[in-house]
């Protein structure tokens, strides 16, 4: 009886080693758990939005162009008050301005790249800029207009940030931003929270804003008019999403407390394929918070695309 | 700390039992072992490339102390390295018990659990052994059955590899059957004919914790085997083949594995040839497909070498073959041949003579380019077994050639002469792992003369000389060893590198021995330099790096 037992032992031992065995017909079968629409998971590279604002930052949309010799005056104004005011000013160059933005049509002409916008283009046909440079500063009217000339801008900066109550925070925004390298796909999932009460519909923008970018500007600064190379364009608008300027509604007639959540891979979430020819390490996202009733930005803040970047 | 008391606990126990039964006449068992001890001091010496050693002196030790009574056997080893000597694996460090086991036998049924050793057939798919002069013991810890009735014997192991002090991350789980014809139908099968036939089977499990690939958790090898033997004629041969097992060693390649190896020959007094071939593709196989280590670590099969294991220390040492488990075919020829004595070319005595020849070469392959992006089925390469690879110029892809011939013949009472000659092709870059280096075509020639003096002492003197002009050059080893039976023998050897192309490492390598030998121990002294080698067991081998000091090896069993 034992010697059967143990017959039947080693059989089933040797019948078990028989059949252990894995044929692997494709090598990265795997890969399909961390590949989804928005590409391999695990080349994410996630940022949270660790700001934690003290105070509104005021924002000015400069309009402006490659071709236009006065703008980067503008650009070094809108940098003195950012340097001026750290934390409380940013200011983001939107590159449309008609002619003086487009690029060359001749193939050999100096200013090749394309740096204009769908959203700022709306932009600049909404709020009627003509002239440049110009800009919109938290898109408020100032002496009934909302283009505000460059020599008004220190002026109406100062007045925002002599009125505290102006300063206050309206949004509280804890948002996570996920970039694949790989796919170049970014998502945003916004959880914004209202601090005081809004009347109107309030939307959520998500800003692409490019830095270190190096191509020639024209500068009026410099008498011979020749362009300058090697302008370096900082916080150049890359692009606005969803629907370019529009973004999505989060709010109508908020009250204090009030909160907008998307969870991770729902239809909320927001998302946006980064153009190849655009430097990711470089990029930094921006989101907007304004009241499309009144135009005005409530709440703006930025943040490093990738964790190494920025 | 706690393993030396358990040790000292043990040893006393055993020692105690040991001494009672002797008292009391009563059959308590048997304990037997063997402990070797070796330890060397090292004198810095740059020149010939000899490391400085902080600790000035190494050991390595072990002890085996086995227990066996009627059909019940359990035994131990415990081993030492203080720190571990220049050459093996630095991962030996410490103390420890190495090796524990149980074990029921009564002939027919063979249970064992612990630690063991076991080979399949000639060790194509699974050979666990213990070879402590390389630094290899991968040995299963787990379970083993064993059961034989009637001619019909089987095998089945489960367990997990040693890796130094630890164990591998893999569970090789194996079974073996073989079939012993002459036992099954005795009278029925023809006389002076002995067939046997058997199969094996061993898979491997280890957990796919690899982000970037879908690994094989369970991989399987298996193969057949028979062997023919008809009066003097014999005919073997065995076939395995190993399911896909993408590891370090093969880049993580998708290919499967196969072997074949063949072997025939013919013996009768004073005759004897023996023709053996093998091809194989694609066979490493180890317990940790992480595992990529020289030294060996956690193979689960061995390939048997074909090529002869020199003993002459240039021969030996210089330029090796160690088999290529990536891919080769190789094929040994050897015969002896005794001439009678009495006859004018044998003279009063005698004389043999063995011609052996073996040659191993690449297969032949063709790169797939398939493992450079995701997506692609990462099988490396196609190969044909029975096809010898050319290299890009044309030329043969050769690993390694072996022409020797050996002569022996007492001349008189007082002299026996061997003379030996070798002429060797090894493939440096492939087998030192030194690209775009050239071949070594080398000639080797021996004489060894002994001398006996009187009934007690002898002389043996040893004249070597290898000729080449790749590499370091030519070499000759001058060796005089006194022997006065049966304790003591003296040696002193001195290996020149007289032809080396730099004047300035024309190096002596001077060693001097001194040997006690009384019942089973022995003691030797040797103190000298000892220039970097490679030593080899049975195809498998070890660098021995370069070395000046004193060595002091104790042996004994018991």
């Amino acid at each position: 009886m034992m010697k059967k037992l143990l017959w039947i032992l080693n059989l089933f031992l040797v019948t078990g080693v028989f059949t252990s065995c894995d044929e692997v017909d494709d090598p990265y079968e795997h890969l399909d758990e961390f590949i989804t629409d928005t590409g391999d998971s695990r080349f994410n590279d996630t940022v949270m939005n660790d700001a934690n604002l003290s105070s509104r930052v005021i924002l000015i949309e400069d309009f402006t162009g490659h071709k236009c010799p006065n703008c980067p005056a503008a650009t070094d104004l809108g940098k003195q008050l950012v340097d001026d005011n750290p934390g409380q000013v940013f200011v983001v160059a939107v590159h449309n301005s008609g002619n003086f933005s487009e690029p060359d049509s001749d193939p050999d002409g100096k200013f090749q790249a394309d740096y204009e916008t769908e959203a700022g283009e709306n932009l600049r046909v909404e709020f009627q800029i003509a002239s440049f440079p110009a800009g919109l500063i938290d898109r408020q009217e100032w002496n009934n207009s909302f283009r505000v000339g460059m020599g008004q801008w220190e002026n109406n900066v100062n007045t925002k940030l002599q009125n505290p109550d102006y300063m206050e925070l309206n949004f509280r925004v804890n948002s996570t931003n996920i970039y694949n390298t790989d796919s170049r796909i970014l998502r945003v999932v916004p959880n914004v929270t209202a601090l005081d009460s809004e009347s109107g519909e309030i939307y959520f923008v998500v800003y692409i804003l490019e830095n270190g970018i190096v191509s020639p500007q024209e500068d009026s600064r410099f008498p011979d008019s020749t362009p300058i190379k090697d302008y370096i364009h900082n916080h150049l608008l890359r692009a606005s999403f969803p629907l370019d300027d529009i973004g999505t509604k989060i709010f109508e007639n908020p009250s204090s407390g009030d909160q907008y959540m998307t969870e991770f891979q729902s239809m909320d979430e927001l998302r946006f394929e980064l153009k190849p020819e655009w430097a990711a390490q470089n990029c930094e996202v921006a989101y907007v918070i304004y009241n499309r009733t009144s135009k005005e930005v409530l709440h703006f803040e930025t943040m490093p695309l990738m964790n190494s970047g920025g | 700390m706690r393993l030396f008391i358990v040790l000292t606990v043990l040893i006393a126990v055993v020692f105690s039992v040991h001494t009672q039964a002797q008292e009391k006449k009563v059959d308590l068992g048997e304990v037997h072992g063997n402990f070797d001890l070796r330890g060397q001091f090292y004198n810095p010496d740059s020149a010939i490339g000899a490391p400085e050693v902080p600790e000035k002196f190494l050991f390595n030790g072990f002890a085996n102390i086995n227990y066996h009574k009627g059909n019940f056997y359990a035994g131990l080893r415990y081993e030492s390295y203080q720190n571990v000597l220049l050459g093996f694996a630095p991962e030996y460090q410490g103390n420890g018990i190495t090796n524990r086991f149980v074990q029921y036998n009564d002939g027919q049924l063979d249970i064992t659990v612990g630690n063991f050793y076991e080979q399949f057939g000639n060790g194509q798919i699974l050979r666990a052994y213990y070879e402590p002069s390389l630094g290899i013991d991968n040995s299963i810890d787990g379970a083993r059955f064993k059961y034989n009735i009637h001619g019909i014997y089987l095998k089945a192991v489960i367990g997990q590899q040693r890796w130094y002090f630890e164990q591998s991350p893999g569970i090789v789980r194996g079974g073996d059957i073989e079939f012993q014809l002459n036992e099954i139908l005795k009278d029925r099968m023809p006389k002076k004919t002995r067939v046997s036939f058997g199969f094996s089977a061993v898979s491997k499990y280890q957990e796919d914790n690899n982000v970037d690939l879908t690994l094989p958790e369970n991989v399987l090898a298996y193969g057949g085997r028979m062997q023919v033997k008809y009066k003097k004629w014999m005919l073997r041969g065995e076939y395995t083949y190993k399911y896909n097992d993408p590891n370090a060693d093969n880049g993580y390649i998708y290919k499967e594995g196969q072997m074949l190896q063949l072997t025939a020959s013919y013996n009768r007094k004073g005759f004897g040839v023996t023709v053996s071939a093998h091809t194989l593709d694609n066979m490493f196989f180890r317990s940790d497909r992480n595992n990529s280590s020289q030294f060996q670590d956690m193979f689960i099969n061995y390939i048997p070498a074909l090529t002869k294991q020199h003993t002459y220390n240039l021969m030996a040492t210089l330029y090796p073959y160690a088999t290529q488990p990536r891919g080769e075919i190789a094929f040994q020829g050897d015969v002896i041949y005794k001439i009678k004595k009495g006859t004018a070319l044998g003279g009063k005595y005698g004389t043999t003579v063995n011609v052996n020849y073996s040659y191993a070469a690449n297969l032949d392959t063709t790169n797939l380019n398939d493992v450079d992006s995701i997506g692609q089925a990462r099988q490396g390469y196609t190969s044909n077994l029975f096809k010898i690879g050319e290299r890009a110029n044309g030329s043969t892809d050769q690993y390694f050639g072996d022409f020797n011939i050996e002569i022996s013949r007492k001349l008189n009472k007082t002299f026996k002469l061997r003379a030996v000659y070798q002429n060797l092709l090894y493939r440096r870059e492939l087998l030192e792992g030194k690209p775009g280096v050239g071949n070594v075509y080398a000639n080797v020639g021996v004489l060894d003369l002994l001398t006996k003096l009187n009934r007690k002492s002898s002389i043996r003197t040893e004249l070597q000389g290898l000729f080449t002009n790749q590499d370091k050059g030519d070499w000759a080893t001058f060796l005089v060893e006194y022997t006065y039976a049966p304790h003591w023998f003296v040696s002193v050897m001195d290996q020149w590198n007289y032809g080396n192309d730099i004047e300035d490492e024309q190096f002596h390598f001077p060693i001097a021995s001194v040997g006690y030998i009384k019942e089973a121990t022995r003691i030797t002294l040797s103190y000298g330099r000892q220039r970097e080698g490679i030593f080899c067991v049975g195809g498998v081998c070890r660098v021995v790096p370069a070395s000046n000091g004193l060595t002091v090896s104790i042996t004994s069993s018991f």
